[in-house]
């Protein structure tokens, strides 16, 4: 029988400004933290494929702002689907607004009009409005010409995936918060055979090496990763 | 088992079951607080105390009940802060600033930037300028209708005149709002039997600026009391201006006496600005941002920005970003690498000839001289150029262009790349050809 292991992993960190590696992409990061601390424009449009950190800026963004006393919000479009549109309507008081995965909104007329409505407001007030989502607004298919107009007026920012040296970076710091000790050759064989793969395919891998570490009660070796490798 | 330590390992179990995107969105924002055996979850709003009480209160309650099942604990959730609870809070109606108006009437403010002073003039929209300038010194044309397409500065006119008019006097109560934030308020005024508190606001104003009407479109209950708000307002001899992507009888959806009211004035349209208008347009925002953009740089954005004037201003947002950030002054070289996925190359066939025929036509030499072997300078830094350009916007290497070029060897093309590029640093002269030759080209 396969033992289960006790969930003691340690706390995620959650995402924030500081542990953020930001490699080629050192000019959106600033950008945000210029918007954040109310340079114009208040609007701010970042795009990247999968696993580039749009989701870690976004709650960064939103922890930054709670932190100095402000009513942020983070609002991952592609979960609140089920939701009326309305709720866009209803936010309450807000100091700022971050906007993750705008494209599952795309080409749904009552949503497109409820964020055409918020953005509106937003606008008006001169509030931090963050959007981020995983194409250029062009690409998106949006059917309402006077939302894609206002998507593109903050300026149009895209996100590169990470360099070699990075992907490391990142992996070690992931494998730090897991409480894993990776040697350097062990996580650039890692990286070798995650050449081709995003970022969250990569963690998703390590993940899964700890879990499958605990159960078999195994080290950390190219051997045992191999062998992970092959369940995949 | 205290309810502290009880919430502390609920919470720990739901971040072991969830993504840490739902944990940290909806699940970390919220602070317990416990009184009794009561367990308050605060929320940060009301927002998020719905979607959690819709998603998780039934996890939770279950999380509570298996952890300790002696003791049942009454879970409440409230909108609030950690130590700060808010007692009963109304729904909010909108997105609002938090001393916004209290009527549950929502007229946005009007934004500082959108005066007369910095409405760039140009032929595509002088009329509707002259229209707006005449409505403020005398009254006429209303109401004041400006159609036009998303983006072309309809709204910054409508507010132009706001400020304007406030500035002759300050006692002047102007409202400017979006037509769905009509709808809305009117919705909400509806449901809390403030209609007519709602009817009295709007027909006391002295300006009523209403952007994008054509959302009024099918909204009949909305239309009837916008048609008797507006009556009211004609009637009382205050102005109105309203803004729509097109003519008032275009507007499908709207009905026609309403249709018929809006056109009753004056109907303007803006169009999209020619090249010269979006050079000063580009040139009026970048001195607001204490930036001198170079003349090139404004044509090269004005040439290849089509659109609107919301996305001219979005290139130019993200050049200045990236120039400020990455500490480089604002060439046409930079600018065109800062700005290379939103101005996509023009795909265009061009081919060796085309490029050879307009540098001599340029330089004011036959292509004949172009391909000679003569080396005085007059014709081989033509020569060179017309290489450079071949290389740059064409698919043909080295070797076929040596060919193409009287028979050359391909190390001959390459030292023209090199001395040509290497020029471009030192020689302005040289490096504004080139920037003329590719925009000829493009």
């Amino acid at each position: 029988m396969q033992q289960l292991p006790l969930n003691l992993k340690l706390v995620q960190p959650s995402f924030s400004f500081a542990n953020y590696i930001a490699d080629r992409n050192d000019a959106v990061l600033q950008q945000i933290q210029a918007i954040l601390a109310g340079r114009p424009p208040h609007l701010f449009y970042v795009w990247g494929d999968s696993g580039t950190g749009k989701t870690h800026l976004l709650h960064a963004a939103t922890q930054w702002l709670q932190a100095h006393g402000k009513m942020a919000l983070y609002l991952p479009m592609a979960q609140l689907l089920d939701e009326s549109p309305d709720l866009l309507l209803h936010l309450g008081a807000v100091d700022g607004l971050c906007l993750d995965d705008i494209q599952a909104i795309a080409g749904k007329a009552d949503w497109e009009h409820a964020l055409f409505a918020l953005f509106n407001q937003v606008l008006d007030l001169q509030i931090p409005l963050l959007i981020a989502a995983n194409q250029a607004v062009a690409q998106l298919n949006f059917q309402l010409h006077d939302l894609v107009s206002r998507l593109v007026w903050g300026g149009v920012f895209q996100l590169s995936p990470l360099k070699p040296s990075a992907q490391e970076e990142l992996l070690q710091q992931t494998a730090h918060n897991l409480g894993l000790a990776l040697p350097a050759p062990v996580a650039q064989y890692i990286l070798k055979h995650f050449a081709q793969h995003n970022s969250h395919e990569l963690l998703a891998f390590l993940q899964q090496l700890d879990q499958a570490m605990l159960v078999r009660k195994q080290r950390l070796s190219i051997a045992f990763i191999q062998s992970q490798l092959k369940k995949r | 088992m205290s309810i502290s330590i009880l919430w502390k390992r609920c919470l720990n179990d739901l971040e072991a079951e969830v993504s840490p995107q739902v944990f940290n969105t909806w699940l970390r924002p919220l602070h317990a607080q416990i009184d009794a055996d009561v367990l308050y979850l605060l929320a940060p709003n009301r927002f998020v105390m719905d979607w959690v009480k819709r998603h998780f209160a039934e996890k939770i309650q279950q999380k509570f009940n298996q952890l300790n099942p002696k003791q049942p604990i009454k879970l409440v959730f409230q909108v609030g802060s950690q130590g700060k609870m808010v007692a009963n809070e109304q729904k909010p109606p909108l997105l609002v600033k938090k001393n916004a108006s209290s009527l549950g009437i929502n007229p946005a403010p009007l934004n500082k930037r959108f005066t007369f002073q910095e409405f760039v003039l140009g032929d595509s929209n002088r009329l509707a300028h002259a229209a707006s300038m005449e409505m403020v010194q005398n009254g006429q044309f209303n109401p004041l209708f400006i159609y036009g397409g998303t983006g072309l500065g309809k709204t910054h006119l409508m507010q132009a005149v706001g400020h304007a008019v406030a500035q002759q006097k300050t006692t002047a109560k102007i409202a400017y709002l979006h037509s769905e934030r009509f709808v809305i308020d009117m919705v909400r005024a509806l449901q809390t039997k403030a209609i007519n508190r709602f009817k009295e606001y709007y027909r006391s104003v002295d300006v009523l600026l209403i952007d994008d009407i054509q959302f009024l479109a099918g909204k009949n209950q909305s239309q009837e009391e916008f048609f008797h708000t507006f009556n009211a307002l004609i009637d009382g001899n205050q102005q109105i201006i309203l803004t729509s992507d097109r003519t008032p009888k275009d507007i499908e959806g709207l009905d026609e006496r309403l249709k018929s009211r809006l056109g009753s004035g004056l109907t303007v349209n803006i169009n999209k600005p020619d090249i010269e208008t979006k050079v000063n347009i580009l040139t009026q925002k970048a001195l607001q941002a204490k930036i001198i953009l170079p003349e090139d740089v404004a044509v090269y954005i004005a040439e290849n920005i089509d659109n609107s004037i919301r996305e001219l201003e979005g290139s130019l947002h993200r050049l200045l970003a990236s120039a400020r950030l990455m500490q480089e002054s604002i060439t046409l070289d930079f600018s065109r690498h800062a700005l290379k996925d939103l101005i996509k190359p023009k795909i265009r066939l061009i081919h060796v000839g085309q490029i050879q025929q307009t540098v001599a036509d340029y330089y004011h030499i036959s292509v004949s001289d172009l391909l000679s072997q003569r080396r005085h300078r007059h014709i081989a830094r033509p020569r060179q150029m017309a290489m450079l350009l071949c290389r740059e916007l064409t698919s043909d290497n080295y070797p076929t262009l040596g060919r193409l070029f009287g028979n050359r060897d391909r190390t001959t093309v390459l030292h023209a790349c090199k001395t040509i590029v290497g020029l471009k640093l030192t020689d302005s002269q040289l490096n504004q050809d080139y920037s003329h030759l590719v925009r000829l080209l493009a």
